[in-house]
């Protein structure tokens, strides 16, 4: 409620004028003059035009402030709507008013702008369309006309890099001297779109590398394949040790590997041809107008491409099996048939050669990332085979068969343990303990996935104890692998008489004592006291 | 005595003057381009009306926007109705304000005062600003 006080001071000059005016009549001031009555008239009328326009004000300001508020409040409803809304007329300008997301879809003010100069693209057809739908649907009145008009307009346009959706709306005048209005409602649908793209990418390629995937290639042989595409030749690749890759490296590493085959793969073939991750670690490649030699070409660009895929944890190596089809007249599964059993035997002959690399990778990884001594298996496998030929085990026997591979192995687990465990300083908490211990299961695993099953079962036992307070799995005495027993004293008598990146060297008098400290809790009392009086002192 | 009744249109509200009813409703919005010329024969009809010496006349006004102008010619009517009634005529007024809107019962307000005839403000949910 507006004050009264606030329209005294407001008409306070005026207000003073009537009450003297009127205190002067009341006094009589001017009895007898001949004016009198005029001047009465006169304060009346002034005194009725200063309470209609003291009135007048208040009622303006009181609906302006309404006004405004109305306006306000709109315009917020229309600004956070998250649509641009704006109007037009048939001169085809855009009207004043519009909601801000207007100009955030365009970047400027869109007033005066004229509809067709906003909406402008290269595409000339759709220019056209819209000065004919604009048209046609502000100079009729018949709404039928009007809605098969608005049906021709597409429903999302690309404007630079975004999507808009579109939606035009006729506004029937309200009064006869209304003119017709169209409203275009947009909606920037960018994210949506982006979104539905991706799924139908993703419903037709391989997340992780990029490639087709099989509901693809599915697709094509039944959808697009023509008599054009023969002869067909087919490539089946199968990246070989993804799995002991994933063991060893661990699965970030092993996807890098799969994306590095995908990008070999793309790098070797043409633009034509399909290339599609088949599943796991299998890829299929269709070339379509490819002849028997001219498959093997591109077979031997993949194997050569393989080789200079930088940054992976190892080098990618491939099977590949081929088949080709010079007309369309058996079944194109056969095909794939023939080239999986030609790309399994491939396998079978590489399997060696690829554990070997593996391996290597391995090693190098703990010597690099791990500090791990090169020399200590050296060292720990010249003293080894001592300690077994003064155990007298004869050629041939199972340990000394796999005595080698133990020694290169032995310590293979610690490539999956954290670094900051590896090589910390001060004692390990409990949880990092258990982390620790793990090694052994991990080196476990890594020997038998390259079929080295009884060096395997070793590595597990490597760290336990003859009294059976070890790890894992708690063996004590004869349970525990010979092998085992062996590696583990000298092991313990290297680690101890050499400096490692946590700790310095031990004196070999100092690892002596600790060895006959040990002997019969943590390592076998008899192989120690051989290490002890023979090994050591040959 | 002839009745009077112009159409709302954007500008200006509906007037229905019914002589046989002895109503005067006004309704709508009122910010004409000349409010003078607009009310001007609703004040000569209403004057004539009046000046026959009726009985009564009831007034239904229902304005959501009224301009400066149009201020004054609601005001001017209102005058004419208090002169009627301190002459005898039985008028009665209802002035119908959005419920939601406390600054139309203010607007409403503002044209009771100094008025002395039954001068009533209805407030009301609004149906909508043309019907």
């Amino acid at each position: 409620m507006m004050d009264r006080d606030f329209q005294r001071q407001l008409f306070e000059k005026e207000l003073q004028v009537l009450e003297k005016a009127l205190l002067e009549l009341a006094e009589g001031k001017y009895a007898g003059s001949e004016f009198l009555a005029e001047y009465q008239s006169i304060v009346t009328q002034y005194e009725r035009l200063l309470t209609f326009t003291r009135r007048i004000f208040k009622i303006s300001d009181i609906q302006a402030g309404n006004l405004l508020r109305r306006e306000n409040e709109i315009k917020n409803i229309l600004d956070n709507a998250g649509q641009g809304f704006l109007t037009f007329g048939r001169d085809l300008i855009i009207d004043r008013e519009y909601s801000l997301e207007c100009e955030k879809i365009f970047g400027f003010k869109v007033n005066r702008v004229n509809i067709l100069d906003l909406l402008k693209s290269e595409n000339e057809e759709q220019n056209t369309l819209f000065a004919e739908v604009f048209k046609s649907v502000l100079e009729s009145t018949d709404l039928e006309i009007q809605q098969k008009s608005i049906h021709k307009l597409p429903k999302i346009i690309k404007r630079e890099d975004h999507y808009l959706s579109i939606e035009l709306k006729p506004i029937p005048p309200n009064y006869e001297d209304d003119n017709p209005l169209c409203m275009l409602i947009l909606t920037d649908v960018t994210e949506k779109h982006k979104a539905q793209e991706q799924v139908a990418f993703l419903s037709f390629h391989d997340k992780l590398t990029g490639l087709h995937n099989r509901a693809f290639v599915d697709n094509w042989i039944e959808e697009f394949r023509t008599e054009g595409d023969f002869p067909l030749s087919v490539i089946m690749a199968d990246l070989n040790g993804l799995k002991l890759a994933n063991d060893v490296f661990g699965h970030i590493q092993g996807d890098m590997l799969l994306k590095g085959f995908g990008k070999a793969l793309l790098q070797s073939t043409r633009r034509s041809d399909i290339v599609s991750r088949w599943g796991g670690d299998e890829f299929l490649i269709l070339l379509p107008g490819t002849d028997r030699l001219a498959c093997e070409k591109i077979a031997e660009r993949i194997t050569e491409s393989c080789k200079h895929q930088a940054g992976l944890p190892t080098e990618l190596s491939v099977s590949l099996g081929m088949a080709t089809q010079e007309e369309p007249t058996k079944s194109i599964l056969d095909l794939f048939g023939i080239a999986e059993t030609r790309m399994y035997s491939d396998k079978l002959q590489k399997s060696k050669q690829v554990q070997h690399r593996l391996i290597l990778s391995v090693e190098r990884e703990l010597q690099t990332k791990f500090f791990e001594d090169p020399e200590h298996a050296e060292r720990v496998g010249r003293l080894v085979v001592n300690l077994a030929q003064d155990a007298e085990l004869s050629a041939g026997s199972l340990v000394l068969d796999n005595l080698n591979m133990m020694i290169r192995l032995h310590d293979i687990g610690k490539v999956g343990i954290p670094k900051e465990i590896l090589g910390k300083h001060t004692e390990l908490t409990n949880r990092e303990w258990e982390i620790m211990q793990r090694h052994s299961e991990i080196g476990f695993r890594l020997a038998q996935s390259i079929n080295e099953l009884v060096v395997a079962e070793a590595i597990l036992a490597l760290r336990e104890h003859w009294d059976g307070t070890g790890y894992p799995r708690g063996l004590k005495g004869d349970q525990i692998p010979l092998l085992s027993r062996l590696v583990a004293i000298v092991d313990a008598f290297d680690v101890m008489t050499h400096n490692r990146p946590y700790r310095l060297a031990r004196s070999r008098e100092e690892a002596i004592s600790e060895l006959k400290k040990e002997r019969g809790r943590q390592f076998d009392p008899k192989l120690t006291e051989l290490f002890l009086a023979k090994t050591l002192v040959s | 005595m002839e009745s009077l009744f112009f159409e709302a249109t954007k500008a200006t509200p509906l007037i229905d003057f019914n002589v046989n009813k002895k109503t005067l409703v006004l309704k709508g919005q009122s910010y004409p381009e000349n409010a003078f010329k607009f009310y001007d024969p609703v004040f000569l009809r209403i004057e004539n009306y009046l000046s026959t010496s009726p009985a009564e006349i009831r007034v239904d006004i229902r304005l959501s926007y009224v301009n400066t102008s149009s201020s004054k010619c609601i005001m001017m009517l209102l005058e004419k109705l208090e002169e009627a009634f301190k002459r005898g005529v039985n008028v009665q007024l209802n002035w119908y304000c959005d419920m939601e809107n406390e600054s139309e019962v203010e607007c409403a307000e503002e044209f009771q005062e100094d008025i002395s005839f039954p001068f009533k403000i209805i407030p009301e949910l609004e149906k909508g600003s043309n019907d």
